[in-house]
């Protein structure tokens, strides 16, 4: 079976323990870790932006230590990242960071980038500046434009590293209708939120739990 | 003290490598984005060129007109007021050959030089550049292409501009000061301005622009996680900047000396 993600006996610095689970193509996931590290190692390693030291890691079918540069930027378009921090560029404002993979990868006109742009922020509810540089923006809005910006890549794997962690019930009221309405959206697409903290997404209806806790792994 | 040396010339050739490989993907890069157009790196390139080139065109026009009131005086202090028909010509072989591009590529330095490595540097250990690879979008090609190429076009341009105003410059004092007519300046200045002299003055300018864009560069990629290496590398990056600046110089200065046959 063609797995979505696949941990196989992968191992890595900032792991407690070998990490082993699949997630199948259209899951709605968690992904339990034991701390903020672990998450972040994780995530790099589903990018392909460090190599496991032991273990095979597939992501949408592809072998992410054996590809080469090219063919990782190729897969890192078909996946997109919310990061906790937002992953914004800190000297782009808030409209060119949106808009930064679609000017870069797509060949779209002016007006449609527009119109792409304006209706992703309005589906997550952001209602700042466009012309705001990050620095001047609260982190629940930071994590409104990364979301709109994952979401304009029309992504088959949706990866959100501890986007819920730390925000007020309001701030997530946000964010988390707008993540599973995008989820939903697309039948293959496949969601895996990652985080250290489950109670920040304890109203989720996850398909599928992995926790990595303490030399222990439990998928429900 | 033999190892030392020995180590000493390796982390040197590995340093010319690096920046030779930076300059080299940044033109492969370049041709590569010319031919599918992408307007985020339209976008860095311009901005680029508007903070090395289109902001430094003040300081660069007061320090040139100074250059060249300093040059014309010190010339006619050494030949005397009865040679004012060298004038032309010694301003020619000083700000063209030598001044303008060296210190056109100094004031890049000290202006944008530390403020690319530390925006680099910033970047990197604020994760930006995973952000980036995460969307698919590789460093080289968004961040360091067209910063090196931005500033090599800007140092271009400053320093046509730079000897330009230098020897207007010059012209202003010698025609104040001892009534020179203009004729007679230009006069000197043509008849040593060749297109050579000329086509050399701007590809030393375009050489000393690549490289320090490239040493700023990497040094902003090589820092590690810690802030307090910012400041590092951008001291770094300067004196890395200056001594490259001066090895090439030198090297140019060699080779067209031995092509006028000087060494003879």
């Amino acid at each position: 079976m063609n797995h979505a993600v696949h941990f196989e006996q992968v191992n890595a610095d900032d792991l407690t323990r070998e990490v082993s689970f699949a997630l199948p193509p259209g899951a709605l996931a968690l992904l339990v870790t034991s701390r903020r590290e672990e998450s972040d190692r994780l995530v790099r390693l589903l990018l392909g932006l460090s190599r496991p030291q032991a273990g095979r890691l597939s992501v949408l079918g592809e072998e992410v230590g054996a590809l080469s540069e090219k063919a990782l930027v190729a897969l890192r378009k078909s996946l997109s990242v919310v990061f906790s921090s937002g992953g914004l560029v800190s000297n782009l404002k808030v409209w060119e960071n949106l808009v930064l993979p679609l000017e870069y990868h797509f060949a779209c006109t002016p007006s449609e980038i527009q119109e792409k742009g304006e209706a992703a922020l309005r589906r997550v509810g952001y209602c700042g500046g466009m012309m705001e540089l990050p620095g001047h923006l609260s982190l629940c809005q930071k994590r409104q434009v990364g979301l709109a910006r994952a979401m304009l890549s029309e992504p088959r794997l949706m990866i959100f590293d501890a986007m819920l962690d730390g925000l007020q019930d309001d701030e997530k009221a946000c964010l988390t209708p707008a993540a599973l309405e995008f989820h939903r959206e697309q039948g293959g697409r496949t969601s895996l939120f990652i985080t250290s903290n489950p109670e920040s997404v304890r109203d989720i209806p996850f398909d599928l739990r992995v926790v990595l806790k303490e030399g222990a792994l439990h998928a429900e | 003290m033999l190892k030392r040396l020995a180590d000493r010339l390796i982390t040197m050739v590995v340093f010319l490598y690096d920046l030779a490989e930076m300059i080299v993907l940044a033109f492969r890069n370049g041709a590569a984005t010319l031919r599918h157009g992408s307007r985020p790196i339209l976008s860095v390139y311009l901005r680029q060129v508007y903070f090395t080139g289109l902001e430094a065109f003040n300081i660069i026009l007061i320090i040139s007109l100074l250059i060249g009131t300093v040059a014309i005086t010190q010339i006619i202090s050494i030949a005397g007021s009865g040679s004012l028909s060298l004038l032309g010509k010694v301003m020619v072989w000083t700000i063209v050959r030598e001044l303008g591009p060296l210190l056109t590529s100094i004031i890049v330095i000290a202006r944008s030089g530390t403020a690319i490595t530390a925006e680099i540097s910033q970047m990197k250990i604020g994760g930006e550049l995973d952000y980036l690879a995460s969307l698919g979008i590789p460093a080289d090609t968004y961040l360091i292409m067209p910063r090196i190429l931005g500033v090599a076009s800007s140092v271009l341009v400053l320093t046509v501009y730079f000897e330009f105003a230098a020897v207007l410059g010059g012209y202003s004092v010698a025609s104040l000061g001892w009534h020179m007519p203009w004729e007679q300046y230009a006069q000197g200045i043509f008849s040593v301005l060749t297109l050579t002299e000329l086509v050399g003055s701007l590809a030393k300018s375009v050489l000393f622009g690549l490289c320090i864009a490239a040493v700023c560069c990497r040094q902003g990629l090589n820092v590690g996680r810690s802030v307090t290496q910012i400041p590092q590398a951008a001291t770094r990056a300067v004196m890395q900047s200056l001594c490259v600046l001066f090895v090439i110089d030198g090297i140019v200065a060699l080779l067209l000396g031995l092509s006028r046959g000087l060494w003879t």
